[in-house]
């Protein structure tokens, strides 16, 4: 419920998540509502699978075909070896059982394993769906949740139950599937040999107790420590990705880091070591138990039949069924406790999953909506805007004022660590402000929903990479009705025309080696033309904004970007960023951002003639220049 | 180039049987012992029934039967332990094994050629070779696989031993009828084979998207563009056609193991009757007892099952060989050590490019073409030339990280291949233009060979070197000052520095490095005005009297350096001073007066 807030009143009820869940025991309450029992999440993967009569009638069919095998195999044996003990069996019926044996083995057989792989597929299909439901949530989660360390190593590990066929969730599934058969033949055997004596069946029952809670017992104790696993794998992934990433090659070489990398790898082989050792320790400990009550079965039902057969109860074709049965009994138990062992492991990190998937990740105040239909831009206005990062006390930004008309073209500067790109996340709606408001076209952005803010900037970011995609995909940001004449001009616009046009398949050159091994790399400043083009590609942009745009580029090809912005930005409202002041003085205002907030602002030539930071700056970077037109008057 | 070269499966194996001796040579003792403890427990099951059905024909009495059922208690105990302990120490080998892979990995990467890191080939080459590793838990399988299979061949000897000495005959048949089975399997081993040949690409463009769902840098742009519906969309293209095949597999694989029933039900029917028939009469041989029965019994149905273990182990080791080629591939390409002469540099009194041409390997485009000059001791270079013109390649190949095509570097008038590498490359020292800090501490990485022995001295070196790179203050700040960590991922109590700091940093780097000549590629492109000036100001001190090149699309850079290289189209179109630049029409002028006329007031 949220109550409709005045735009003109500061402070807003928005949820914050990147700050509200940075204490442990309110991100643990908000991200964990519920410890999830076994129970709780065979519950929420077996709902689907109920639904579905085929799958249910496919689970139990192979439970009974699958089950009844063993049996099956106690059976033969006792009557081969009823019939070679009594006088007068002729040689025919013994064949004539074998084959009818050989017959039901093959039916039961072919039944199973047909129903168990033709139903393999129907498992994957249903993680897969799971993942996705997962990654959405990943990827439109609040941005500030994704620079949360602390965050991410508590919701970070929903991926771990969903990466693989036959571990986690799938894993389990399909393990389960084949328990249905484990459990009918233990159930069959124990009923068999409880007929003959319940003792047998006891120690069974015992065995499966003591064994689940062994392995119980070792999986807990990794997961305890999963921590400590997780930090050394984690240095050690990134040591090794590190030392072996090839753009590190030649500071590597030059100034021989290699000596300190192989230096850095000794302590994490010796911490794995420990490690492993730990948990194999608790695994031999354990074994002991496991080995006295695996041998006890042996023991006890030994026992109990050669005193049967003593007894003369039991006659010795009886003993040769029971032994079998005793053999397969102890196997299928151990099988069932251990499938039983394996799916409590593989679950544990399900809950992650359930819980990210449950958990409402995107803060958003209300349902204000910028109307921005038959507008070319938007304005943007700051109030009073402070803001920390999340688990930092130093603000940012503080008390910042600053008001960007509509159609305004607008630069950006300040001192490096000044808070610029802070400034970015925040006007985007990436990052909520710690206080004050911000507000588009008048409304507050904490009353709109975050995708409608998102949808209203072209934003080119600092460090620029493109995904391998398409150039069209990459430029249009999906791959559906795509615009190719849009996205032909935008190319244009951005001055990436001439190298697309060059390449064979023009606009559908697959970008990166990943995908297509014909795949093309651009340099850094092609990449910056590409984010460009992307920005300018989005019919919703009302204002682009740009982080260093040129920084790679020469000066002439700087030069022509700026010139030409004018026509590019058609009337959008635009805000850049640039350490190259110069640059700057196509625009309509320049704002100086420092100590956390704007403290100078007017057109350039307005600045320049001001004492200031502006000037100072400006002067500092046109020296040279200026040194050496005297030197050439000389 | 070496990676072209493909190796035989045969050689794959050999390098990694070298490379398991190499890095534990304990491990194949391990390996021995397990699978023989594992081979034996199989055998001792076989025949724990026969000795308790003997018994009663023995006239065994209920004392006898519980000593001897306790005795055979403590040995399956004995042997379960025994299993359990070396397992124990399997699964620590094994685990260490597979960290030590990647390590192995690394350690190559840092060693071979340069030029290789620049080749897409063998970019390509390394994901290849680290996917099925990471992913596939390649080594693992071959490792696991390793002891399946030594103990299924342990166990298929002892079981062919008794079933031998009951019937030679009757032994042949189970084996033709086992071979018969595993030929019907063939079909599906092959489709299994082609299937995941074809999902090893599909399978890594797959993780690739995997991974760029939930990577940093690309999560600003989902969220503006609303991309996640793209992504998923990528994601699902692969999982559905991973799906469609996995299917495709699993229903083979059911109509194989159908046909494999039938076999198994023939085998067990001639099994049942023949071995029954052998405890009815002598008319097929000599009679055997009941418990010979059971063993023959259990024996059969042993080697029918392992025989086909064992080939599929077989299998499945290849295919581990097989996803490990890459990775011995990768692990063949020669080291750099290798190469270069083995005199040692004197001071630099000139360096000299003399007619250095130049295009990157397979491609045809000349990045260089005849570039020659001779830098003198103590002087400042700047090249200048627009984007692509070839600037940072110069640099590139004065560090010898590529060789010319043709022409030749000479470093006071020897040419720089006839160095010793090491030794060469301790003459140097550069701020590339896409530099990199490395996740150490930051004394570390600015004091980057550095040994807690000369730690006073050292010290004292470094703080000179932030200060006068202005990052004194900012270190200084930190709680753990230059014993800071400079990876946040890693460390709790690590700084995140900005670009501008980074950059910094990276310049004390190359300062520290007690080195003739200085390099710098754009030192200056995340710095702001301010900082930007100050190292102008500070450059002349900062290499006093080292020989150095500065490259930087901020012209005003280039007006304290002595002299001017102006590059266009890969060859040098003229190499003055500014001032005689700047009288003359040339390119330089161009760019020069493009930025200066920002500045005129």
């Amino acid at each position: 419920m949220h109550t409709q807030i005045n735009n003109s009143q500061s402070t807003s009820h928005r949820k914050n998540l990147a700050f509200e869940l940075l204490d442990k025991d309110v991100r643990k309450r908000y991200l964990h509502t519920q410890k999830h029992s076994i129970f709780d999440i065979l519950g929420s993967m077996y709902r689907p699978v109920l639904m579905n009569g085929k799958i249910v009638a496919a689970s139990i069919g192979y439970a009974i075909s699958n089950g009844i095998l063993p049996l099956l195999s106690v059976f033969i044996i006792e009557i081969l070896v009823r019939l070679l003990v009594q006088e007068g069996t002729t040689p025919e019926r013994l064949v004539m059982i074998a084959g009818l044996y050989a017959v039901l083995f093959f039916l039961f057989t072919s039944v199973s394993t047909q129903l168990k792989n033709r139903n393999y597929s129907y498992f994957m299909k249903l993680r897969i769906k799971i993942m996705n439901k997962a990654m959405k949530k990943y990827m439109t989660m609040d941005y500030g949740l994704f620079e949360n360390p602390s965050f991410l190593d508590d919701a970070g590990n929903w991926s771990r139950s969903l990466e693989s066929n036959n571990s986690g969730v799938e894993g389990a599934y399909h393990k389960i599937f084949e328990l249905g058969g484990t459990l009918v033949s233990a159930v069959l055997l124990g009923g068999l040999l409880v007929i003959v004596s319940p003792w047998i069946a006891l120690v069974g029952i015992i065995f499966i107790v003591v064994f689940y809670l062994v392995q119980r017992n070792i999986t807990v104790y990794k997961h305890k420590r999963r921590e400590q696993l997780q930090r050394t794998a984690r240095r050690a992934g990134r040591f090794t990705a590190e030392a072996s990433d090839f753009r590190y090659g030649k500071d590597m070489r030059l100034f021989k880091m290699e000596g300190r990398f192989r230096q850095a790898f000794k302590p994490l082989l010796v911490s794995y070591e420990k490690l492993y050792r730990a948990f194999t320790k608790r695994e031999l400990q354990l074994s002991f138990i496991e080995s006295i009550a695996l041998v006890l079965i042996d023991v006890v039902s030994f026992i109990v039949l050669t005193i049967k057969v003593h007894d003369g109860s039991i006659s010795i074709a009886e003993f040769v069924m029971l032994l079998t049965a005793v053999t397969l009994f102890t196997l299928t138990v151990q099988l069932f406790a251990q499938g039983l062992a394996y799916v409590k492991s593989e679950t544990l990190y399900f809950g992650d999953t359930i819980d990210l998937i449950k958990a409402d990740l995107v803060s958003t105040g209300g349902e204000n909506h910028i109307r921005s239909e038959g507008l070319e831009s938007i304005s943007i206005e700051l109030r009073d805007v402070s803001f920390h990062y999340p688990g930092a006390d130093k603000l940012v930004l503080e008390n910042l004022n600053l008001v960007i008309p509509a159609g305004e073209k607008c630069a950006l500067v300040g001192v490096n660590g000044a808070g610029k790109t802070t400034l970015v996340k925040l006007i985007t709606g990436l990052y909520q402000p710690t206080g004050g408001q911000i507000l588009i076209n008048g409304t507050d952005t904490a009353t709109i929903p975050q995708e409608e803010i998102f949808s209203l900037f072209g934003v080119v970011f600092q460090e620029v990479q493109p995904l391998a995609l398409t150039i069209a995909e990459n430029v249009a940001a999906t791959d559906e009705d795509i615009d190719r004449d849009r996205v032909v001009k935008c190319l244009k616009e951005a001055g990436l025309l001439e190298k697309v046009s060059s390449l064979p398949k023009g606009i559908d050159s697959p970008m990166l080696k990943v995908i297509e091994d014909d795949g093309i790399i651009l340099s850094g400043g092609e990449n910056q033309k590409l984010s460009i083009a992307r920005a300018l590609y989005r019919e919703g942009t009302r204002m682009m904004i740009m982080d260093e745009p040129t920084a790679a580029l020469d000066a002439l090809a700087e030069e022509k970007i700026y010139r030409e912005f004018d026509e590019i930005l058609s009337g959008k409202t635009a805000l850049f960023i640039s350490h190259r002041l110069a640059s700057t003085r196509f625009c309509d205002r320049i704002v100086l951002l420092d100590g956390g907030s704007i403290i100078q602002e007017g057109t350039h030539d307005g600045l320049i003639t001001e004492e200031g930071l502006y000037r100072r700056m400006f002067l500092t970077q046109g020296k040279y220049y200026q040194e050496s037109k005297g030197e050439e008057r000389e | 180039m070496s990676h072209k070269e493909d190796i035989t499966i045969g050689k794959t194996l050999k390098m990694l049987l070298s490379l398991i001796w190499k890095l534990d040579k304990a491990y194949y003792i391990i390996l021995a012992f397990v699978s023989l403890i594992t081979a034996a427990n199989t055998v001792f099951n076989i025949f724990l029934p026969k000795i308790l059905i003997d018994g009663f024909s023995r006239g065994w009495n209920v004392d006898t039967f519980i000593k001897v059922i306790l005795i055979l208690a403590v040995a399956k105990f004995a042997l379960l332990q025994l299993k359990a302990y070396v397992k124990r120490q399997e699964t620590i080998h094994q685990g260490l094994l597979n960290e030590r892979f990647p390590m192995e990995f690394a350690n190559k990467v840092m060693r071979i050629d340069y030029a290789n890191l620049e080749d897409a080939k063998v970019l390509d080459l390394k994901e290849q070779a680290l996917f099925p590793l990471t992913n596939y838990g390649a080594l693992l399988q071959l490792l696991s696989g390793a002891v399946d299979f030594f103990t299924s061949m342990f166990t298929v000897i002892s079981v062919t031993a008794i079933l031998i000495s009951f019937s030679p005959l009757f032994t042949l048949v189970v084996f033709v009828l086992t071979l018969i089975a595993l030929l019907l399997s063939a079909r599906f081993m092959k489709i299994l084979k082609e299937v995941t040949e074809t999902l090893i690409p599909v399978n890594r463009r797959y993780s690739y998207y995997a991974q760029a769902t939930t990577n940093p840098p690309f999560q600003k742009e989902y969220r503006i563009y609303g991309m996640d519906k793209l992504m998923t969309r990528k994601i699902n293209e692969y999982t559905d056609e991973m799906h469609r095949w996995l299917n495709n597999i699993y229903v083979v694989q059911g109509n194989t193991e159908t046909t494999q029933a039938l076999l198994t039900g023939i085998t067990r029917f001639l099994t049942y009757s023949y071995v029954a028939l052998r405890v009815l009469s002598d008319r097929f041989g000599a009679r055997i007892s009941l418990g010979d029965f059971s063993v023959i019994v259990g024996a059969t149905e042993s080697f029918a099952n392992t025989f086909r273990q064992l080939v599929m182990n077989l299998i499945q080791m290849g295919q581990a060989v097989s996803y490990l080629k890459p990775f011995c591939q990768f692990l063949s390409i020669p080291d750099t050590a290798m190469k270069g002469g083995r005199k040692t540099p004197e001071p630099l009194e000139t360096l000299t490019f003399d007619g250095v041409t130049f295009s990157y390997p397979n491609t045809d485009s000349l990045i260089l073409d005849g570039v020659s000059f001779d830098i003198h001791k103590g002087e400042k270079i700047s090249i200048v030339g627009l984007n692509n013109a070839g600037k940072s390649t110069i640099v590139k190949l004065i560090c010898r990280l590529f060789e010319p095509n043709s022409g030749r570097i000479l470093w006071n008038g020897i040419d720089i291949r006839d160095y010793n590498y090491e030794a060469y490359i301790g003459m140097l020292t550069c701020v590339f233009q896409d530099f990199q800090l490395f996740p150490f501490t930051i004394r570390e990485n600015i004091d980057t060979q550095y040994r807690d022995e000369n730690r006073e001295q050292n010290t004292k070196a470094l703080w000179q070197v932030l200060e006068e790179v202005d990052m004194k203050e900012a270190v200084e700040a930190l709680p753990k000052k230059i014993e800071t960590h400079l990876d946040k991922s890693l460390y709790e109590d690590a700084t995140d520095l900005s670009g501008g700091q980074k950059q910094k940093l990276a310049i004390a780097r190359t300062i520290y490095k007690k080195s003739d000549l200085v390099i710098l590629d754009e030192p200056t492109a995340a710095l702001d005005p301010l900082a930007e000036s100050e190292l102008y100001e500070n450059f002349n001190d900062l290499v006093r009297n080292k020989t150095a090149i500065f490259i930087s699309h901020r012209m005003s850079s280039s007006v304290f350096c002595d002299r001017i290289i102006l590059l266009q189209d890969g060859r040098v179109v003229a190499f003055d001073n500014h001032a005689n630049l700047m009288k003359g029409h040339n390119l330089y002028r161009d760019l020069f007066e493009t930025q200066a006329k920002n500045y005129v007031s």
